[in-house]
């Protein structure tokens, strides 16, 4: 719609005040184009697709649809270990797209949504969309007795306290050392490789991360860097990387203990969700700096076993390939 | 003390409460030894959780070494021989066969269950232990607070508490187990709050000892007739939720009505392996402790990885950078800079005044009538400021 250098005309009176000729004329050199709205194309949604981070890099020819972020392989492990197949997983849509921000996130067609995009669902939802598609667990989850499934919890802690302060506290020292002033109690995740780090400085924001921090990791919480009775205010976070390292080292050693030659952790006939976090530690540890992965590759039984599981959990995803 | 070099001395939070010490993992350490070595060590009260090489205490000292966080100091004791330890002086029997490991009649399998339990426990009742002393506000004003202040003199007494309380807030907060500010004004009436905390609480609870309990079934202690590391860092935990005079009695309640088995089995450790051994009194406040050498110190020592060629160009050319910044700075104000000088003024009544005078060479300065010297002197301290 193109404004004309008009008088006023008694057609148009909305206001009292009109635009002055001069004013209208100046205005009309400067017209106003309204274009058509542009509506997204939809892909309709048949199968159900995962929101992932990226997986590592790989020989071409070697592409794995799995994750290198620890969380979005967990969650990967679980949905494949729980029977689904063909799952499509997306790895280009980034971290502050998800729902809270935080990888992954599943999403299903459904009826229910009156869009041809289906709906999302964020990760801790994911379990009651698999119930409803396999059918729900049993009171022991899959393990043989109630023992055993008390005693994954413990696992799990185990796994998810002194395992992964391991990981992170590797993350943290492959940071730029310099950057440690600035950059205190970040983790990125797996897959960044050191040339992204060069560039970090105080000038930069650091990137948003789903990592948990290392001080909601170890228990009891760490000390501050710049100490407890300084008069500084309370900085940073003092690890004593010898005794992460070495209590990762009586876990993996444990982990491997209890696994023995069991087809599945704790004896179990069928995988469970112990197996799910155990095969997500595995794998990222396999692939992560030599002093971690060395521990675990002693290990014949664990490596085996990571081995065969990998397999399963591969064969069930897809990597999605969208029309546009 | 003991005049011997190879003396042992573990150094934990002071004692109360009828317990070794007021943090769960001094309390296993506490016990560990007394178990492990018993009256071959001392325990020495200590406040300054900095000297510590992790941070935290407890923390040991024999002789040149120094040994922390808890789980590496079980590990050098349980590696101790009698030749290291200097042996126990008095009318005692002589010793038996001599192990200071307290898991030494474990197996493969049950080792490595014990290492997941303790982490388990750990983790959940530690979680636990920290919501009830720092989160539950009437807890931490009326017994937390008070009893970590009474630890120190002025002026740490009145932010190293505080500065504790943050340290736990992170992860409670990460686990969900915060109370804030906000939703302790939000909630109406007390017995909101009471019947909102029981069911958080229970159901934590629930997950972290119903577990347990299942475990430990009727037996005295967890794996055979003595005290293991698990039933240790267990009944540590126990303790403090029961033995603590909380103004907030809901857990204790919970404990004796639900696990009598738990509360049972944690004071047959208590009295299986308190301490017998002298305490010595915390050391005297010294005002090194307002610096933050140790930590920075410890920082400092860290061993680095080798930096890689890239990042050592890097490195190099941002302290060039730097470098060339302030010589910049220094060389502009010494070349363009206005030229500030101190000059003595005289008043009238006599009285010198020290003025700073910016500008060129001399100043003649008009101070007044009665001035029969109108000259002052020039003093050239600095050219510049």
């Amino acid at each position: 719609m193109t404004t004309t250098p008009t008088t006023s005309t008694p057609i148009s009176k909305t206001s009292i005040l009109t635009v002055p000729q001069p004013l209208a004329k100046l205005f009309s050199y400067f017209p106003l184009k309204t274009y058509p709205p542009l509506n997204p194309i939809k892909v309709p949604i048949i199968n159900p697709l995962l929101w992932i981070h990226p997986p590592a890099p790989s020989v071409p020819g070697k592409e794995s649809a799995l994750s290198a972020d620890i969380e979005c392989l967990k969650w990967q492990a679980h949905i494949a270990l729980r029977g689904l197949q063909d799952i499509s997983v997306r790895w280009d849509i980034s971290e502050e797209g998800a729902l809270g921000g935080r990888l992954p996130n599943l999403q299903v067609p459904s009826e229910l949504a009156r869009d041809v995009d289906g709906e999302l669902l964020a990760a801790h939802n994911i379990p009651t969309w698999i119930d409803e598609k396999v059918g729900e667990l049993d009171d022991l989850e899959g393990f043989k007795d109630v023992e055993s499934r008390d005693e994954s919890h413990a696992w799990i802690s185990l796994l998810e306290g002194d395992v992964h302060a391991a990981l992170v506290r590797l993350l943290k020292k492959n940071q730029f050392p310099s950057t440690h002033f600035f950059i205190t109690g970040f983790g990125l995740g797996v897959g960044s490789t050191p040339t992204f780090l060069f560039y970090h400085s105080v000038l930069q924001m650091p990137p948003s991360t789903t990592q948990r921090p290392i001080e909601n990791i170890l228990t009891p919480p760490p000390a501050p860097l710049s100490g407890f009775s300084s008069i500084l205010p309370p900085y940073g976070a003092r690890l004593l990387p010898s005794a992460i390292a070495s209590r990762y080292r009586d876990a993996i050693a444990a982990l491997s203990e209890r696994l023995g030659q069991h087809e599945w952790f704790l004896g179990s006939s069928g995988p469970t969700a112990l197996d799910a976090v155990a095969f997500a530690y595995f794998h990222v540890l396999l692939h992560a700096e030599d002093d971690l992965r060395i521990e675990i590759a002693r290990r014949v039984n664990l490596v085996h076993w990571e081995h065969r599981v990998r397999e399963r959990v591969r064969a069930a995803f897809v990597p999605y390939k969208n029309a546009q | 003390m003991n005049p011997s070099t190879q003396g042992l001395t573990l150094h934990l939070w002071p004692s109360k409460w009828n317990l070794p010490s007021i943090e769960p993992s001094c309390i296993v350490a506490a016990f560990y030894l007394q178990l492990a070595l018993p009256g071959r060590f001392s325990i020495q009260e200590c406040t300054n959780p900095d000297l510590s090489p992790s941070g935290q205490l407890p923390y040991l000292t024999h002789g040149h070494h120094t040994v922390a966080p808890l789980s590496s100091i079980l590990k050098y004791v349980a590696a101790l021989t009698p030749a290291s330890i200097s042996p126990v002086t008095g009318p005692d029997a002589p010793e038996p066969g001599f192990s200071a490991d307290v898991d030494v009649l474990l197996d493969p399998s049950d080792r490595a269950l014990r290492t997941a339990w303790i982490a388990h426990a750990e983790s959940a009742l530690g979680d636990l232990v920290a919501y009830v002393f720092y989160s539950i506000p009437a807890n931490y004003a009326a017994i937390t607070h008070p009893t970590l202040s009474s630890f120190y003199k002025v002026p740490q007494s009145y932010y190293v508490p505080k500065r504790i309380c943050q340290a736990h807030q992170a992860r409670l907060q990460a686990n969900g187990l915060w109370n804030t500010p906000g939703k302790r004004l939000r909630q109406k009436t007390p017995s909101a709050l009471t019947r909102k905390k029981r069911k958080r609480i229970q159901s934590r609870y629930i997950k972290a000892h119903f577990s347990a309990s299942g475990l430990l079934g009727d037996k005295n202690f967890f794996f055979y007739d003595r005290p293991t590391t698990l039933d240790l860092v267990l009944a540590a935990h126990i303790l403090l939720l029961v033995h603590a005079p909380l103004p907030d009695t809901l857990l204790s309640s919970l404990l004796s009505s639900s696990y009598p088995t738990l509360l049972s089995h944690a004071r047959r450790v208590l009295a299986a392996a308190t301490p017998t051994v002298p305490v010595h009194p915390p050391e005297r406040y010294r005002l090194s402790a307002l610096l933050p050498y140790p930590s920075f110190h410890t920082w400092w020592s860290e061993p680095r990885p080798p930096k890689s060629e890239e990042e050592k160009r890097f490195e190099r050319m941002r302290w060039r950078w730097i470098g060339l910044a302030i010589l910049g700075s220094v060389g502009y104000w010494f070349i363009w800079g206005p030229k500030l000088r101190f000059v003595k003024v005289e008043n009238g009544d006599g009285d010198e005044n020290l003025a700073i005078v910016v500008g060129g060479e001399t100043v003649g300065l008009d101070i007044g009538d009665e001035a029969d010297d109108g000259v002052e002197e020039e003093v050239d301290d600095n050219a510049n400021a």
